[in-house]
């Protein structure tokens, strides 16, 4: 059995419960105690719901008291899901056939089942979604509360689509409870790692690349000409990139980073300071269980496991939470993946997409170039003693 | 978690444990500090839910005791509390010694403060017997999640440095394992709110240490709490309650702009109530409904420091 020092990531029950609650309209219930709730209710800063459990419901059964709270607030909902918490999954309080609530959706996804994707994914494949094989545009999926990138992405699909001329119909998790009654045939991903069965897979959207051949695909497939003003867009972003890079590279030797995040997204940035940057990978750590890469890949979800990556390779850059951050206080930092704890971040970013790229290359290139410059400064043996550099 | 060289093991799956880091990453980050407890999890799974965790937690207790930490103590969760692992024996038949077991039972043990009196009482058991009251005081059960703790703590130090006391032990808040034998040789114990009274009665049976149940609220009720300190140790109170009543009127003073302005209070709580009453009334302001809507802290705030820093909030609502 792994050690597992200072857990990470979220259980599968945040999981499911930021899945359900990108849905508007839709109640969410978590049948569960106060704890498992407050957590949820923190971090995803959404309303949710709870029958706050106590050890005599345990005794007596706690099915009553989801059946009141699902009466007392159903007419505020369209739809209302139940997340199930790990002591009512091992009671076995039984809470998928009660009278009176067979629309409610029931997930069970107690902690103990595994991590935030298991539990997201469980979720996304419970909703009441009916795929429409008239319904023109397409899908997105791979939105989630949890991810500092969630909205940013949401408006940049939106736009490289409509300069495309294709509409968003269902995003999971992020739309009204009616879009998915509605879903399209084909639905891209914003992140791989938590896909969803809805609609045939279609592309994904992570990096300027993959945008254009996903975006060259779906019109291929619906007979619509290629956006010129996306191909132009796309190739202008890239011009921008490499030549901020390169004049970056002029000054400065690659920098050598450690990324952390869900592994979709991490492969992503290696894949891309490596193009630029001819930057060196020192791990890629993945918050998830990891997929195949030609990266140096370890498992990241605990921060000894995170402190002994970094330990062996010191990086100069890291990409990642304030965890991190915390770890590696003189490496330059770029804010990748959830917590963000002591920093203001107001806007929306999106990491998909040419704003996503430009994005994510921008936040690396001023994080190394700081550090550069600040190490620079302080290097004793960098000038004469004049205060300018050598 | 707040024992600096401690390791706490949560038997329960790691998303119990993450919710915990990631709370305390938090405060710990809003609090600029990089220091983080190490808190082990026993990674209970789908497998160890229907066969038994305690194996789980015997690997966890061994992986704790490989890092030779100051104290080990074992929490256990509503999982572990669900299908009935016996936690006491695994660590009391351990080769590792001296384990602290809080039965926390997650929500099966009870509610949030019962789990901060029951590791407090827990704890209680590493202080020693053997030494005489050192005239110093012991801080029982700061609010460790409170982001005011230590600013909390700061006026404390100065209330009680008044009367020519220094705080000896916060039991605790950010303290080696080793420091915690003191906890019977202090002279007084400051209880950080009434809801942990039980735990200074525990403390009183176990060491003979008399307490006072929470820290000081409000101007007069920071008066009468210099001169309760004096009268436990013995000390003459008087100029330490005159310098105070001083420093109180300066502070009023500060903010006689406010003075006539109709106020509103939405949604006090029963404790809030008295300070809210007497600060309207020693500040000259007029209940009245339409008034400037204010909000009284909770927690209440400590002391004099903690009713100036109340005050400027209330001062910027009124100028906004």
């Amino acid at each position: 059995m792994r050690e597992c020092i200072n857990a990470l990531w979220p259980c599968a029950m945040t999981g499911a419960v930021s899945c359900l609650a990108g849905i508007a309209r839709m109640g969410v219930i978590i049948h569960g105690s106060s704890g498992c709730y407050y957590y949820p209710a923190t971090v995803l800063h959404r309303e949710l719901h709870c029958t706050f459990l106590i050890e005599q419901d345990i005794i007596f059964g706690a099915a009553d008291r989801l059946r009141t709270l699902i009466g007392e607030i159903s007419d505020r909902y369209g739809s209302l899901a139940v997340v199930n918490t790990c002591t009512p999954a091992i009671i076995g309080d039984d809470i998928t056939d009660m009278p009176g609530c067979e629309d409610v959706l029931i997930i069970d996804s107690p902690g103990f089942l595994g991590t935030y994707e298991n539990g997201y994914r469980l979720a996304c494949e419970s909703l009441p979604v009916t795929v429409d094989r008239e319904r023109k545009g397409v899908n997105l999926d791979g939105i989630s509360l949890l991810d500092p990138f969630a909205q940013g992405n949401v408006t940049e699909a939106e736009r490289i689509l409509s300069l495309a001329g294709i509409p968003v119909a269902a995003v999971f998790s992020s739309c009204r409870l009616e879009d998915l009654s509605h879903a399209a045939p084909y639905t891209l991903s914003t992140n791989p790692d938590l896909s969803c069965i809805w609609g045939e897979p279609a592309g994904s959207l992570l990096g300027i690349d993959r945008t254009l051949q996903t975006i060259s695909g779906i019109q291929e497939m619906s007979g619509g000409g290629y956006p010129e003003a996306l191909r132009s867009e796309a190739e202008r972003a890239k011009e921008r990139i490499s030549r901020s890079a390169d004049k970056f590279l002029r000054r400065f030797d690659p920098p050598s980073a450690a990324i952390f995040g869900e592994f979709s997204y991490a492969e992503y940035a290696c894949r891309i300071l490596e193009q630029y940057l001819d930057a060196t990978i020192t791990i890629l750590g993945s918050r998830n269980q990891p997929g195949t890469t030609h990266f140096r890949v370890a498992e990241a979800s605990s921060l000894s496991s995170v402190r002994d990556l970094l330990s062996r390779d010191l990086p100069d850059l890291i990409i990642g939470s304030s965890f991190e951050q915390m770890i590696c206080p003189g490496a330059a930092f770029v804010p990748f993946t959830y917590p963000l704890r002591g920093m203001v971040r107001l806007r929306d970013r999106p990491l998909i997409g040419i704003q996503g790229e430009l994005g994510l290359m921008e936040d690396v290139l001023n994080a190394c170039m700081d550090r550069a410059v600040r190490t620079e400064a302080y290097d004793p043996h960098a000038g004469d003693g004049s205060g300018f550099p050598g | 978690m707040a024992v600096t060289d401690g390791i706490t093991i949560i038997h329960g799956p790691d998303g119990c444990a993450h919710h915990t880091t990631s709370l305390l990453h938090a405060l710990q980050v809003d609090h600029d500090r990089l220091f983080s407890p190490v808190i082990l999890s026993s990674s209970l799974t789908e497998t160890e839910v229907i066969f038994g965790g305690e194996d789980a937690l015997g690997k966890a207790i061994r992986n704790a005791a490989a890092r030779n930490p100051g104290l080990i103590c074992v929490l256990t969760s509503c999982v572990s509390a669900a299908i009935g692992d016996d936690v006491q024996a695994v660590c009391s038949s351990s080769p590792c010694p001296g384990i602290i077991v809080v039965p926390t039972g997650g929500f099966l043990g009870g509610g949030f403060s019962d789990g901060v009196e029951q590791a407090l009482i827990a704890l209680s058991v590493l202080g020693g017997h053997d030494r005489e009251p050192d005239g110093s005081v012991t801080l029982i059960g700061e609010k460790n999640l409170e982001y005011e703790a230590d600013a909390h703590y700061r006026e404390l130090s100065r209330l009680l440095s008044l009367l020519g006391i220094r705080v000896r032990l916060r039991f605790v808040r950010n303290v080696a394992a080793a420091k915690l034998r003191q906890l019977g040789s202090g002279s007084l114990n400051i209880i950080r709110d009434p809801s942990l009274q039980e735990v200074g009665e525990s403390m009183w049976r176990r060491f003979g240490t008399p307490y006072i149940p929470s820290f000081p609220v409000g101007f007069s009720g920071t008066l009468d709490f210099l001169e309760q300190v004096g009268t436990v140790l013995d000390i003459d109170s008087s100029q330490a309650v005159r310098t105070e009543r001083e420093n109180q009127e300066r502070l009023i003073g500060n903010f006689r702009d406010l003075q006539g302005t109709t106020v509103s209070f939405s949604r006090l709580s029963p404790p809030a109530l008295p300070l809210s009453e007497e600060v309207v009334q020693r500040l000259g302001l007029c209940p009245g409904e339409g008034g400037v809507s204010l909000s009284i802290p909770d927690p209440l705030p400590v002391g004099t420091a903690g009713l100036s820093r109340m005050l400027h909030r209330w001062r910027r609502v009124c100028r906004a």
